[in-house]
């Protein structure tokens, strides 16, 4: 065998091998479980598609803001408002925002305040001028 | 010539369609996005997932084709099965038709980029497999060295296809571990396996195209496809920073993306290192068209996913660029401006092989490519301003996103702009491409029983020339010599050829030509 060959096939080997323990590594022992109720807002938060829009930790649409954290701005009352009585679309005069029903609502809910539970080193960002306020 | 190379084809073909395709939808989705009163017939939910899978399913198609139509010519074999290869085509077609179908339908799974319901994943994994089994027997069975850098390129790429698309079959419960398993394809998928087959491709192309050495090639693509390994599987880890994974995915995804521009570097030594063996030219308009769509690739993969993705990756300014308009922009000049331009550099090169494409479309053809490039820039760098205000309102003086999009939205508009300059060059493009196409549609997508059992490279070569001899009236004389060297190698191909029978048809042909020939250098003189 070449030796170019060998270092090509040495280099997907070790690649692969690191990338899976990694993996493992960060799966297995790292992660909560995922309460029932949550899995089910999450079930519903994929079938509503909010990912088109939306983005969690940072992937998804760009048009309507991250959820990551949205539960530790809005609270319960505040999410539930919003989702069963969708205002408007920012720039819409007649567009409203996805209608969700009480009980799905509050799956979803769950399912946001799972989210902010999980630790992903602080992100999002807080904006860099409150941030400030707060250490006055 | 190949009969597996008439048979990939139909992959090229489909290819350009759903560039097209894409052109239009995307234009539409920009719209709908700044004007979300006017009532977009499809909603933007299902546009969007459309818009996304057929980003992830073309170039895919396009490689595919292009592995079919390389791989054969590099190990100088057909492919173990040919009948595969069409019942392939079949099965990702209908694949791909049901999925975009099911999307405008309603079904999503609800996961960026893998919108698509299970059983048409398992189906595209299938499609994989078939391609894999097909490739490897063949591969196993060549003639050819075994550690042909061209053949290892394309089998590894194929074979991690399947390694890294299994895990998204299903949803998980845990959104941290969904995310984990869907870069495997977004990142993994584009920046590794299709980077290994655009790699070796590429190679095969330049060596057909500017006739350089193989030798002087073969370790210069050794030197890439092990950096495209190194780098581009952990460089994952620039997706994971924020996802809920350990802190040290930090370090590791920022140490191998900045290695990452390695890969790209390389593969532009080795391009321009081929190129210089000859004269540009020297070289028909399709070698001119389909360098210069490699040539566009080649600058976004430095700029657009080289430069761009390197300082994106640098985790302190990840973490504020993260998630807004700047990170679209990167992915749209690194998925469109690297592979979307390789596939359509590979496919028009594919296509025209024995189609002969009139000389006056040319010309459209180069305001195509301009069209696209100068969308594409348009495009890039509208969402980076929109991208760069959206950190600053939103991420540095605390605006809401409602607010935010408002402000950011004439740069939106220009985005649009771009788009729709887009849309004409890829509607342009496609619609040559379609219409010269057309009238032999059925050559096309004929089965393998039916193609021509000879290896009639020679004569396909001839009958291009002479179908240049017609549009060019200054080259004609080299031209011709290099018609009469042709003649002279299948007369003699012919005598030595037993099947006379197989033979006849093909000699009245060349005569007709030679014929045909003959009265064009009367008139001239």
């Amino acid at each position: 065998m070449q030796f170019r060959l060998k270092i090509f096939l040495a280099a997907i080997f070790f690649s692969v091998a690191l990338f899976s323990f990694v993996i493992y590594d960060s799966i297995a022992g790292n992660l909560s479980n995922v309460p029932s109720e949550a899995v089910k807002g999450k079930i519903v938060f994929q079938k509503k598609a909010c990912i088109e829009c939306h983005t969690i930790f940072g992937n998804g649409g760009y048009y309507g803001g991250d959820l990551t954290k949205v539960y530790e701005k809005f609270g319960s009352d505040g999410l539930r408002e919003y989702l069963t009585n969708p205002p408007l679309l920012s720039g819409a005069k007649k567009k409203q925002h996805i209608y969700v029903n009480h009980e799905e609502a509050e799956e979803m809910i769950d399912y946001f305040r799972f989210l902010q539970s999980i630790p992903n080193m602080g992100w999002p960002p807080r904006p860099v001028f409150d941030k400030k306020k707060d250490s006055e | 010539m190949f009969r597996s190379q008439h048979l990939s084809y139909k992959y090229a073909l489909f290819a350009y369609f759903l560039f097209g395709l894409q052109g239009l939808v995307a234009s539409g989705g920009a719209i709908d996005l700044l004007f979300p009163d006017l009532g977009n017939p499809i909603p933007f939910v299902s546009g969007r997932a459309f818009h996304l899978n057929i980003s992830i399913y073309w170039p895919l198609i396009g490689m595919m084709g292009a592995i079919y139509f390389f791989f054969c010519q590099e190990a100088q074999q057909e492919f173990y099965s040919l009948k595969l290869i069409t019942v392939n085509f079949w099965m990702l077609a209908s694949t791909l038709a049901l999925i975009l179908g099911s999307l405008l339908l309603g079904f999503n799974e609800g996961r960026e980029y893998l919108e698509a319901i299970w059983p048409l994943k398992l189906a595209t994994a299938a499609c994989t497999v078939v391609l894999c089994f097909n490739l490897l027997t063949t591969y196993l069975s060549s003639d050819m060295p075994k550690s042909r850098a061209t053949l290892i390129s394309m089998v590894t790429g194929s074979v991690t296809l399947i390694l890294f698309y299994v895990p998204n079959i299903v949803s998980y419960a845990h959104p941290t571990v969904d995310e984990i398993a869907k870069f495997m394809v977004v990142h993994i998928w584009e920046e590794m396996s299709l980077e290994l087959i655009g790699t070796g491709v590429l190679a095969a192309l330049l060596i057909q195209v500017t006739k350089v050495e193989r030798q002087a090639v073969e370790t210069a693509i050794y030197l890439d496809i092990t950096f495209a390994i190194l780098a581009g599987i952990l460089a994952t880890g620039h997706h994971y920073y924020w996802i809920g994974v350990p802190s040290y995915w930090l370090w590791l995804g920022g140490t191998f993306s900045a290695m990452q521009l390695l890969p790209a570097i390389v593969l532009l030594y080795t391009t321009v290192k081929s190129l210089t063996f000859t004269g540009i030219s020297d070289l028909s308009n399709r070698d001119k068209i389909t360098l210069s769509l490699i040539g566009s690739s080649m600058f976004y993969h430095i700029f657009g996913a080289g430069f761009l993705g390197f300082f994106m990756a640098y985790p302190p300014l990840n973490r504020y660029v993260h998630g807004t308009y700047i990170t679209s922009a990167h992915s749209h000049l690194a998925l469109f401006g690297v592979f979307g331009f390789l596939v359509l550099a590979i496919c028009f090169h594919i296509l025209f092989t024995e189609i002969i494409l009139a000389k006056k479309m040319y010309r459209w053809c180069w305001g195509a490519i301009f069209a696209l490039n100068g969308g594409l820039l348009t495009m890039g760098i509208g969402l980076l301003i929109a991208g760069g205000l959206q950190v600053y309102f939103w991420r540095v003086i605390g605006l809401s996103i409602g607010e935010t999009n408002e402000l950011i939205r004439p740069y939106l508009l220009i985005r649009a702009f771009g788009g729709f300059l887009y849309a004409i060059g890829s509607l342009t493009l496609t619609f040559i491409v379609i219409k010269n196409i057309w009238p032999k549609i059925k050559v096309i997508f004929q089965s393998e029983g039916r193609i021509s059992v000879m290896n009639c490279d020679d004569l396909h070569h001839m009958h291009r020339l002479v179908g240049e001899l017609l549009q060019e009236e200054k080259k004609i004389e080299p031209l011709l010599k290099r018609i009469q060297v042709l003649y002279q190698r299948l007369l003699f191909l012919n005598k030595k050829n037993k099947r006379r029978g197989v033979w006849k048809k093909q000699i009245a042909y060349t005569a007709n030509i030679r014929h045909k020939t003959r009265e064009n250098k009367k008139n001239k003189l």
